[in-house]
């Protein structure tokens, strides 16, 4: 379970974006941010993911205070526990597939050897049906935000945050990444998904909506 | 240290895949290597023709001169200035009188001479005493070989026995005849010396003006070349220092250049790196990526830039060593090159940096 108590948080001193919001997601849940642009949808979900330390309150993660760590301590956490899914998928256009789904093994220090099996696996077991060791470029959007969903499930996270996923896929797309994040929660993860999609938040089990 | 590890080898797997930025740190370094070998030796070589043209100009040669005799100068001194450790070699020459090969020819001054020099090569097939000429001198006398008889001002003849060449800061003698006597004992009038050093004429002198044993008051001149030594110092100075200047342009402007060109590649993926600090990597995991990006091409290139300079050298004086030195200097640059980004990228505000386009 993740629980955000009155956090607040914001790019310029004495103007927060994010001001004393609490959201509690729990385990084997697909959770919504909702709200207009602008709200602090993505700065919600990148403070749940240790990214940046809120000015105030507090976060914790199965009872566990992580508001106090250091930079290096919450990076370290990000790498064992927390997946990331962004907008276009973000890949790195230079590296194929295969290295993108194990880049966390860089910043992990597990064996890449290890992790390539194990990412051909997962490839294969969501179905993504690409060459592994093309460049990003020769895959559609939709396979790119696929191949991004299998690099956050990569290290078997707690959690699995995503900034608005189905941004740019279309319906059938959309419905496979929803998919897989979907039997990701079922299997016991927390997803949190920043979005505006009404597809996305149908799919969920719960939405908060941030004030504008 | 597994992370970090792990985070250096991930930046050399990033230097393969950005092929333009890899190429352009490769280039930059290969020519900073070269640049600054071809800089230096430039300066060697100018230098070392300074040195040589000095050299020929007589800078470590010392004249003493006891032009009327009075100092009762013997050739034993020679043997003691010629005896000390910082002198080359001495040699020393008598009292001048006219010798001529006929009556009414042309008469050639000729003296006689004590020690050994490089620049005054001796021919004699005997070890009688007699005299020895140079090609001038045996033009002059009208001796076709050198070989014959002369006389002295006094009508007594002497053998010619050999011949000699003067070369260097002895050429002068060439107009002479140089008489050859193992009995000879002085007085000198004429002694020429060498130092080992150009720095040390000034000593060397003074040293040897206090083994000459001459009369007290008589008239010994010594000519020490001590301005043509301090202009070689200080012609040594500028150059040493104008090619350390050219080595070091070439250094501060390959790091100004390889730090340009990693910036300008973190820049243009300000995304990565927000990533990566998504994916986990600490700040220190990123500095370790962009400094392992920058130095996956500059170590192999600098070894190239090595390899070009060697073989572009020719006959220069730079050594090998200084090759290689330039070399791990030029990695040190591309390093030192890679911080300031690396510091960059290990500052940026993730979330700002996922938000790039």
């Amino acid at each position: 379970m993740i629980q955000m108590d009155e956090v607040s948080f914001g790019y310029r001193k004495d103007d927060p974006i994010i001001d004393r919001i609490s959201l509690c997601a729990e385990r084997g849940t697909m959770t919504a941010l909702t709200g207009p642009s602008g709200s602090g949808k993505s700065t919600l979900l990148y403070l749940a993911g240790l990214m940046v330390a809120p000015w105030s309150g507090s976060i914790a993660v199965d009872g566990r205070e992580l508001t106090g760590l250091t930079d290096l301590e919450r990076s370290l956490f990000r790498g064992r526990n927390i997946g990331f899914v962004f907008q276009d998928g973000c890949l790195d256009a230079s590296r194929t597939v295969l290295d993108n789904v194990i880049e966390g093994t860089a910043y992990s220090g597990e064996a890449r050897g290890a992790a390539s099996e194990a990412a051909l696996l997962l490839l294969e077991r969501l179905g993504i049906d690409v060459d592994p060791h093309r460049k990003p470029m020769a895959i559609s959007g939709g396979q790119a935000q696929r191949v991004a969903v299998c690099r956050a499930l990569l290290p078997n996270p707690q959690i699995v945050l995503a900034d608005e996923p189905t941004g740019n896929l279309d319906d059938l797309s959309a419905k496979v990444v929803l998919d897989e994040l979907q039997a990701a929660a079922r299997s016991g993860v927390v997803v949190v998904i920043a979005t505006h999609d009404g597809r996305v938040v149908s799919r969920c089990d719960a939405a908060v909506e941030l004030p504008s | 240290m597994r992370r970090l590890l792990s985070a250096t080898l991930e930046g050399a797997r990033v230097a393969r895949a950005q092929v333009v930025v890899s190429a352009l740190i490769g280039l930059i370094s290969i020519a900073v290597v070269v640049t600054a070998v071809e800089a230096a030796a430039n300066s060697i070589d100018a230098q070392s023709a300074v040195q040589r043209d000095l050299e020929a100009s007589g800078a470590r040669t010392i004249l003493i001169r006891d032009d009327t005799g009075d100092g009762s100068i013997a050739t034993a001194a020679i043997s003691r200035i010629a005896g000390m450790s910082n002198v080359e070699w001495a040699v020393g020459f008598g009292k001048v009188g006219d010798v001529t090969a006929f009556a009414g020819g042309t008469p050639v001054a000729a003296s006689p001479f004590y020690g050994h020099s490089p620049d005054l090569i001796v021919t004699a097939p005997t070890a009688e005493a007699g005299l020895l000429v140079s090609r001038l001198s045996s033009n002059t006398l009208g001796l076709a070989l050198p070989l014959g008889q002369v006389n002295n001002q006094d009508g007594a003849p002497e053998p010619v026995i050999g011949s000699f060449v003067a070369m260097g800061v002895l050429n002068d003698i060439s107009t002479r005849a140089l008489r050859l006597d193992s009995t000879w004992t002085g007085p000198v009038t004429f002694i020429a010396l060498q130092a080992r050093r150009g720095v040390d004429v000034g000593s060397v002198a003074e040293e040897a003006r206090s083994l000459l044993g001459a009369v007290p008051g008589s008239a010994i001149r010594l000519d020490v070349p001590t301005a043509l030594n301090d202009a070689r110092e200080r012609l040594d100075t500028t150059l040493v220092g104008s090619g350390r200047a050219a080595v070091a342009i070439a250094l501060i402007a390959g790091l100004m250049f390889i730090s340009a060109t990693i910036f300008a590649g973190v820049l243009g993926r300000r995304r990565d790196y927000g990533r990566r600090r998504a994916l986990g990597a600490s700040r220190g995991q990123l500095v370790a990526v962009v400094v392992a990006q920058t130095l996956t091409p500059a170590i192999p290139s600098s070894l190239a830039g090595c390899l070009v300079a060697a073989s572009t050298l020719g006959s220069s004086l730079a050594k090998v060593e200084f090759i290689a030195a330039t070399g791990t200097l030029t990695v040190l640059v591309a390093l030192l090159a890679s911080l300031v980004p690396a510091a960059f990228v290990a500052r940026l505000d993730p979330l700002k940096s996922l938000r790039v386009a």
